[in-house]
């Protein structure tokens, strides 16, 4: 077995994927390690062309899966009979909670990259220069103009549809052509474009292809079956599986080892580098080391900061890195399932063609400057949702049952549109994740427990989600318009972030302004760990540009020796 | 346009070509056999429920209703697989209270007796005729449930009655289009969309049909 490579990535997510393929096709011999089971596109998407009736109680989370997933079942939305495979068993992957949080994970090859929500927005300038004008946590060491090239190359290569309206806080992108509004969302476009000049209704971002291919594994156009988190056989929308890992075996340069946990980055005192990892395979028990010019670590925000935490030395008695004292801290999701929802009535003779696996979007309104700047609290948020046919049953008592029910039923009923915000959670110290060596799992390694909670900041800001919500929709003319909101969990959001952040100062943070971390020069942390702030939109686009900036880095370094 | 008349005739054509009673009646036995037993309902509350399933979601010449698609089946096993425990036993006492209420405006001591006229009595009583108590009757059985664990005595009768024939109606309709038979056959059913069109026509998209889930 060879186990000497000039490269080794952890984890096979977003970020992962990228770190294999731009390693990859830059000449490096590179060891892929995955702590799940293989998963291959498309013949591992087993589920990805079933329907309904092809599941005993429909495509539901059912008694038995609430069984091994009790925590992944909780958001009520991700582990369904379709995709109950391509999440964690909470048996025997066991984590604790000082409160309440929601750790949502996929072990296996392609991590979540396969049943992400494929929202892909970049962050702005507003999210990059917040903290340094607020005072906020540190000061994020890149700037959007650092950001924008990188983000440029990723879009063009994974394939984002969307709309571009050239704005500071919605900036323009490598996009492909947008999905299309119905009819009630046009409405609500309309309305906003007449009534306020600081928001608009768009389509939302997703990184799906809607014109020609792109490279990977055959990727192809959009079908429109909304089957997405099962996999997709046309590999239409970004996924590790389906795009960068195909990309990357193709240089004939990966080795992608499944069922490889890694516990500790083995760290060498003389040369004051990391000279490699310690993993135990999963099945066999059996642990192995393998040694690497550089190292990417990619196991999501929470797995990196867990492996770090666990690579302790002399020189790091706190884990690796760890000089600041921040690993683990500053943790961060994005808050939502506020917002409002209402009917409307007209277009009854109105309908659309395709399951759109897309919504609305609405970019960030608040604290932009100038008149949106608010007291009550920083930052800001988006919405999501959509405007679609509901179903009669529910809507007209008269149709209790018999024929008039039965005809109600095969019809499309009437039209609701439903906005929920998406918020920025700010980086508190206090906010964490640690390790408890007293409760470990069937491997023996120390399992994670979360502390984390929404503050003031976040409260104030999800009651303006709502309130305006509602405006917008009554501005619009929908009727019976509700607030709607449901308690959020930390975690629900599954954006973990922050507990491994960039910063300046190696007193205040763990990596540089290459995701190199600040003490070990050949060690890159580029997923949701490294994020100093949040900002309000989905993350996974920024975790692909930061890993591909940060390769090209590392290349360069490691060329000229400095590694 | 070949695309539109195709997606036409998922939606009506098939579904009205397929469904003659003698094909339906055929499906049925195909896909359910004469074998089934029932998991979470007795045999008895089988019967009463595939009559009233039947009423919710009657059968006509074009399409099959509850009782050729079999969806106490469905209905059944959902009971077992989805509803938590407590939830499972509310509704075998409101299944009870049901039967007793049925029982009690009927003049028949057994469920055995229990007619069609009888029960669509009951559904026209509890879902058109007093449509001004369904408040009520819910808050008195969310009252009762919140105890239940606790106390299961001296249940409201009524009010645990309408509870049931709200919770058969909602699976009865979410059976029936769950079915491989309206779902495939009736509905608007096009696994492979191919394009999306945000506003279009109705008739142009489905005839007028909804799209299958």
């Amino acid at each position: 077995m060879k186990t000497e490579y000039d490269a080794i990535v952890i984890g096979t997510g977003v970020s992962g994927g990228w770190a294999a393929k731009e390693l990859c096709e830059k000449g490096l011999k590179t060891l892929v390690l995955e702590r799940g089971r293989m998963l291959s596109h498309p013949q591992d998407y087993t589920t990805a062309n079933m329907d309904h009736w092809d599941f005993p109680s429909g495509d539901k989370i059912t008694n038995e899966i609430k069984k091994n997933q009790p925590k992944q079942s909780r958001t009520g939305y991700v582990n369904t009979e379709s995709t109950k495979h391509l999440f964690v068993d909470d048996l025997k992957h066991p984590y604790n909670e000082d409160k309440p949080f929601n750790w949502i994970r996929g072990y296996h090859v392609g991590g979540r990259s396969l049943t992400w929500g494929r929202q892909s927005h970049r962050l702005t300038k507003f999210d990059f220069e917040g903290n340094a004008k607020e005072g906020i946590a540190v000061d994020w060491p890149i700037r959007y103009e650092d950001m924008a090239p990188w983000y440029d190359y990723v879009e063009e290569y994974i394939g984002v549809s969307g709309e571009n309206l050239g704005l500071p806080q919605f900036p323009s992108g490598k996009l492909l052509k947008p999905m299309e509004l119905t009819c009630v969302e046009n409405v609500l476009k309309e309305a906003l474009a007449k009534k306020y000049d600081d928001r608009l209704l768009t389509i939302g971002r997703v990184a799906h292809i809607t014109e020609g291919t792109k490279p990977g594994k055959g990727r192809v156009s959009c079908q429109y079956r909304n089957r997405c988190r099962r996999g997709c056989p046309y590999g239409a929308y970004f996924s590790s599986n389906s795009s960068t890992l195909p990309a990357a075996e193709d240089t004939g340069n990966m080795t992608l080892r499944p069922n490889s946990l890694v516990y500790e980055i083995s760290y060498d005192e003389d040369k004051k580098k990391a000279s490699g990892v310690k993993i135990i395979d999963a099945e066999t028990m059996m642990t192995y080391e393998f040694k690497a010019k550089i190292i990417f670590v990619c196991a999501s925000a929470i797995g990196s900061t867990s492996i770090l935490l666990q690579s302790k030395s002399n020189r790091f008695p706190d884990g690796m890195g760890n000089d600041s004292g921040e690993l683990g801290h500053n943790l961060m999701d994005h808050h939502f399932q506020i917002g409002a929802s209402g009917k409307y009535d007209g277009f009854q003779d109105k309908y659309y063609i395709g399951k759109r696996p897309n919504g609305i979007y609405i970019p960030k309104f608040r604290n932009i400057g100038g008149n949106t700047n608010r007291k009550d609290f920083l930052r800001g948020y988006g919405y999501q949702g959509g405007g679609s046919r509901g179903d009669w049953t529910k809507q007209i008592a008269e149709l209790s049952y018999g024929k008039d029910l039965k005809e109600a039923i095969l019809k499309p009923g009437g039209w609701t549109m439903g906005l929920s915000g998406f918020g920025e959670i700010l980086p508190y110290h206090d906010n964490r994740m640690y390790l408890n060596y007293n409760k470990k799992d069937r491997w023996g390694l120390p399992t994670v427990t979360f502390d984390a909670s929404l503050k003031e900041n976040e409260l104030n800001m999800r009651k303006d989600m709502q309130q305006q919500a509602i405006e917008m929709l009554e501005a619009a003319g929908f009727k019976e318009v509700k607030g709607t909101g449901k308690k959020y969990n930390f975690g629900n959001g599954i954006h973990e972030m922050g507990t491994a952040r960039m910063g300046r100062d190696p007193k205040t943070s763990v990596l540089n302004k290459y995701n190199q971390i600040h003490s070990v020069k050949n060690v890159f942390v580029t997923d949701g760990a490294a994020m100093t702030s949040g900002g309000n939109v989905n993350p996974s686009l920024t975790y692909m540009a930061l890993t591909a900036r940060a390769v090209d880095y590392a290349v360069k370094e490691l060329n000229k020796r400095n590694l | 346009m070949k695309r539109r008349e195709l997606i036409k005739n998922l939606g009506l054509g098939v579904g009205a070509i397929t469904l003659t009673p003698a094909v339906s009646s055929l499906l049925h036995s195909c896909s359910d056999g004469t074998t089934w037993k029932p998991v979470f309902f007795s045999n008895d509350q089988i019967i009463l429920l595939s009559n009233l399933t039947e009423l919710i979601i009657p059968s006509d010449d074009e399409v099959p209703g509850a009782k050729e698609l079999n969806l106490t089946k469905f209905i059944d096993l959902y009971v077992i697989n989805m509803m938590e425990a407590k939830q499972q036993n509310l509704l075998k006492k409101a299944f009870d209270c049901f039967v007793e209420n049925c029982l009690s405006e009927s003049n028949n001591s057994n469920v055995n007796q229990i007619t069609n006229e009888d029960l669509e009595s009951r559904l026209k009583y509890f879902f058109k005729d007093k449509v001004s108590s369904h408040k009520s009757w819910n808050s008195d059985f969310y009252k009762y449930s919140r105890n239940f664990e606790s106390n299961q005595n001296n249940p409201p009768v009524v009010a645990l009655s309408y509870n049931f024939l709200n919770t058969i109606r909602r699976l009865t309709i979410t059976s029936f289009k769950w079915s491989e038979t309206i779902g495939e056959k009736v509905l608007a059913y096009n696994p492979i969309p191919g394009r999306q069109v945000g506003c279009v026509d109705l008739n142009e998209a489905t005839g007028g049909r909804a799209w299958s889930p």
